[in-house]
């Protein structure tokens, strides 16, 4: 398999008034050809912020290290000139609010024709608009709704619009961030249920951000873990919700409320996540963690591989030799 | 004799016209939120109304405590009858019902300190002597886990996090010790992790106020922990009710079925058959004929367009309104 992604010791940091704010530290993880990936983590991880350092659609204050190879090219030093040729051509995005991303006084078909004879100022615009069609068909609209406006649309359309602007340069690696969040759940299945469908038939690699655990199960075949801008950990699906190893991983598995009926008992994180100006020391996890030990909280954990797994926590230190 | 007990009640909202609509003699459309929706709910017990955005679960919500006024029906809480009650009257009855809502950055006021905004209640119902106000507060604050209560009583919501200011929404809707709770969404907005220490809290102090409740959530699962009933609804209707394990393990509405086959699970090898019904959420100004749910009813027959179908008993805890379960 080919790697279409990889993503080398990244970091991304805010400067604001209060001091830096690590949002993105030392994340290393790389995708491959048509896989889908799915990041996770609560509010605050840095799960979106990762998601727009692939796009270099960050604010002003940011400062990011590390590198980036998208396709082979490498982004974190490419200029923004030279970025506006691989955003929507080699990489796209959808947001969880298409509202926000859609001009609301812009007809849908310019929406489209403006993206593609950016990058195609070749093709006439009846040429532009084909595609456009076919984008929109592909997702499940109608033709005779391309001279609507996005008012027009309900929430889950309006996704669907977003969907079919983001494949319609058919990009190597879609990123999704909060596809389905502000969706209702029936509507959330069929934009998954499309995602994927799009996915295979498109040959894309897709990078799904969320912070649910129940959507990710049904679509990606590796999981990352984000936990307070650290990466820690990473591996198949399967191994990731039936043997999870971080102990971050476990707490958050079962504090989602499940649906057997004979398990009636509430489970919780104590605390909240940590300040990201001022991280704890060691595993910034260690101020919450049932099994913290004194390494936890002076030294930053390597990552160890545990039977496949990617573990970045000191409890597996024992006997192998762990990578910073 | 449930506590409380709502009948038929119905909330038309109309539908703005512009004057030029209204000259050419455009009628007068209404928006069905809330269209005939009848329950109970005994002391102590909490009802789950579950439903999806646009179902009129919070509608419901807000009609009960005559937050919004009911186009129709009846709303009895413990032998009165909320809507005959007077404004200064009903000012008086709302400290025996309280809300929680969902988002309490836009409940609380930024400008008031989260001490006063929790005694605020007790100012307006003229609770207790000043150094009385403040020692609840203090109480108040302890019971929601914000401590050190001198210091959480002088912050500012800006100076919180989102469990925390859901913690300070939950300490004001019950200082004046209600009997009575809506809570709409109440843990929704919140992580994962977060979300469950607040239902805990929730439930903890449901038992220790005796509360009864009326818990409205989009989220099935977590019904499971603090619902005695759930009652489903889909365009402004009720189309099940019945104990979390009728509803989860044997649902008998085709609506419900559906729902409960959209939620993704946390286990990428669960196998479980997909229901998903095309289209979405029909308009609720021109809800469809009979069953609401019909033209997106995998079952539906004949009579499903024609016909609204009643409730029908399945078991003594569970009932449902679809013509399948007619004779």
């Amino acid at each position: 398999m080919n790697t279409v992604l990889s993503i080398e010791k990244l970091k991304v940091y805010y400067r604001t008034e209060k001091g830096l704010v690590k949002a993105v530290d030392n994340v290393t993880f790389s995708i491959d050809e048509e896989e889908t990936m799915g990041l996770v983590g609560e509010s605050g991880c840095g799960k979106s912020t990762l998601g727009s350092t692939l796009l270099k659609i960050l604010p002003n204050n940011a400062i990011v290290e590390g590198k980036i190879f998208l396709d082979g090219e490498e982004i974190v030093s490419k200029p923004e000139k030279e970025m506006q040729k691989i955003r929507g051509v080699k990489v796209s995005m959808i947001f969880q609010d298409p509202m926000t991303s859609l001009n609301p006084i812009m007809k849908i078909e310019d929406h489209f024709i403006e993206t593609i004879l950016t990058h195609k100022p070749d093709l006439t615009r009846d040429e532009a608009r084909e595609m456009a069609i076919k984008a929109l068909e592909s997702v499940g609209i109608d033709k005779s709704r391309i001279k609507d406006y996005p008012f027009q649309f309900s929430g889950g359309m309006r996704q669907r619009v977003m969907i079919a602007l983001a494949i319609v340069l058919n990009p190597v690696m879609l990123i999704a961030d909060e596809p389905t969040t502000s969706l209702d759940v029936i509507v959330q299945a069929q934009i998954l249920e499309l995602l994927k469908d799009l996915k295979n038939k498109y040959k894309m690699s897709m990078l799904l951000i969320t912070h649910d655990l129940g959507v990710v199960a049904e679509m990606a075949d590796r999981i990352g873990v984000m936990y307070a801008g650290h990466l820690v950990e990473l591996g198949k699906s399967e191994k990731i919700y039936y043997e999870p190893k971080h102990p971050y991983t476990k707490a958050l598995l079962e504090s989602i409320p499940n649906t057997n009926i004979e398990d009636k008992e509430l489970r919780f994180i104590p605390g909240s996540p940590p300040d990201l100006v001022d991280p704890p020391k060691g595993c910034r996890f260690a101020p919450r963690c049932p099994k913290a030990k004194k390494i936890c909280w002076q030294r930053e954990p390597p990552v160890f591989d545990v039977d496949g797994t990617q573990v970045k926590c000191w409890i597996y230190e024992e006997g192998k030799g762990g990578t910073t | 004799m449930a506590l409380l007990e709502v009948s038929n009640l119905k909330k038309h909202f109309p539908v703005k016209r512009t004057f030029v609509e209204a000259l050419l003699g455009k009628k007068q459309e209404f928006v069905k939120a809330v269209d005939g929706v009848s329950f109970e709910i005994e002391e102590g017990e909490t009802l789950g109304l579950v439903g999806e955005s646009g179902s009129g679960k919070t509608t419901t919500g807000r009609l009960v405590l005559r937050l919004i006024e009911p186009t129709e029906g009846k709303i009895m809480f413990d032998g009165i009858n909320l809507l005959n009650l007077s404004k200064e009257e009903l000012r008086k009855f709302r400290k025996n019902i309280q809300i929680i809502f969902q988002d309490p950055m836009a409940s609380l006021n930024p400008y008031m300190k989260i001490g006063d905004a929790i005694k605020h209640p007790l100012d307006i119902h003229e609770i207790g002597s000043k150094n009385e106000r403040k020692k609840m507060v203090y109480e108040m604050l302890q019971k929601v886990n914000l401590e050190p209560v001198e210091e959480f009583y002088n912050r500012y919501p800006r100076e919180l996090s989102g469990g925390q200011r859901q913690r300070v929404v939950i300490a004001r809707a019950l200082i004046v010790k209600p009997r009575f709770v809506v809570a709409d969404e109440a843990v929704a907005m919140l992580d994962v992790s977060v979300r469950s220490q607040l239902l805990k809290l929730l439930m903890n102090l449901k038992e220790e106020f005796n509360l009864t409740m009326l818990f409205i959530t989009h989220d099935l699962a977590t019904t499971k922990y603090i619902c005695n009933k759930i009652a489903v609804m889909y365009l402004g209707k009720l189309v099940e009710v019945g104990s979390f394990e009728d509803i989860y393990k044997h649902p008998a509405h085709p609506y419900t079925k559906a729902l409960i086959s959209a939620v993704p699970e946390p286990d990428p090898k669960r196998k479980k058959e997909k229901m998903i019904p095309k289209g979405e959420v029909p308009n609720p100004i021109n809800p469809p004929s009979g069953c609401r749910f019909h033209p997106r009813c995998p079952y539906a027959k004949d009579i499903c367009s024609k016909k609204e179908p009643e409730f029908i008993e399945i078991s003594e805890s569970h009932k449902v309104a679809c013509h399948i379960y007619s004779k």
